[in-house]
């Protein structure tokens, strides 16, 4: 398994062929099927996959990619990045921020944020910096 | 103190007789306190005046003189749940400090972690209950404070980029190794658990 991770965000790539992905596009067409106002896949050159509200900064993808909306296995998103791509932490002033940016292949990748145990096994937290 | 018990009878055939009652914590609006001293809003209802929302009630229970009589139950539930919020308020605004006892001492999860969260999360308590290091490895260190069923434990872990900046995350209390608590907070086994690239 290959595993990226920027920080509190982590990009785990998957198998084209995987059950993982054959899902998420399966979830996709339904989905597609019963909200006819909006489209479950987006394509865009350039995403925020977490942002810190204390901090402003965020978790920047740069590079086309396919993100399939709720669609990934226990709330995890699954996205297929189209072209090579970089992750940026970045200011919003666009400037580097904590982390260093990581070169990302083309391919099917899960994005997983980091969590955080409440005391309520059923319900943890997303952690935000 | 902005959360109150409110009691009253309720409706029904039951009640006509005298025979059931119920009991509510209610969140008064802080404007209407002032407004209104030692008063209380004229129904459990999260329209009515005075009343921010109404946080719990216990549905309409029997009152009667036995032992079986729930009312008296639900009534001393609806306190606790009221001296809880109260204190917790108490602790939110710096009236009174959140003491590291209290927390270990609390046997409501919720509330365990309100408390933790009000002490000023769980970094300030894992070094204010000067938490053991139960396991370390090249992912972090794994703290535990407590034991039994109020066991509290958090993993802190070094930032990859900047090492001399460290975070400190929450963990289920079943996880033994600093490993298996970093790969749990990403929904992962230790096993699974192995950046390729770490920035």
């Amino acid at each position: 398994m290959t595993i990226y991770r920027q920080g509190d965000v982590l990009l785990v790539r998957l198998d084209p062929g995987g059950s993982q992905v054959r899902e998420a596009q399966r979830r996709a067409e339904n989905l597609l099927a019963w909200r006819r106002e909006r489209n479950p896949v987006s394509t865009d050159e350039e995403a925020v996959l977490a942002y810190g509200e204390a901090t402003g900064h965020a978790h920047v993808l740069h590079g086309r990619a396919t993100y399939y909306l709720d669609t990934g296995s226990n709330g995890y998103q699954v996205l297929e990045l189209l072209e090579p791509a970089v992750l940026k932490h970045q200011t919003a002033k666009g400037n580097q921020a904590d982390h260093k940016p990581i070169a990302l292949p083309p391919g099917w990748y899960e994005f997983r944020p980091q969590r955080e145990f409440t005391g309520n096994p059923e319900r943890p937290r997303w952690v935000s910096d | 103190m902005p959360f109150i018990v409110m009691v009253r009878t309720a409706t029904g055939p039951r009640s006509r007789n005298g025979g059931d009652r119920y009991a509510a914590v209610v969140e008064l609006d802080p404007d209407w306190i002032v407004e209104h001293p030692g008063q209380e809003p004229k129904m459990i209802s999260n329209r009515a005046k005075g009343v921010c929302r109404v946080v719990s009630h216990t549905g309409p229970l029997h009152v009667g003189k036995t032992e079986k009589s729930a009312f008296p139950r639900g009534l001393r539930e609806m306190q606790t749940l009221r001296d809880h919020l109260n204190r917790l308020e108490r602790h939110r605004d710096g009236s009174e400090p959140v003491r590291t006892e209290e927390i270990a001492a609390e046997p409501n999860a919720e509330f365990r972690r309100a408390l933790i969260e009000a002490m000023g999360g769980i970094a300030a308590y894992m070094r204010a209950a000067k938490a053991k290091v139960i396991h370390k490895d090249e992912t972090g260190q794994l703290l535990r404070v407590g034991d039994g069923e109020r066991v509290v434990t958090a993993v802190r872990v070094k930032d990859a980029t900047h090492p001399r900046r460290v975070y400190v995350l929450r963990v289920p209390p079943t996880v033994t190794t600093a490993r298996e608590a970093v790969a749990w907070t990403f929904g992962m086994t230790a096993d699974e658990y192995r950046p390729t690239v770490e920035s």
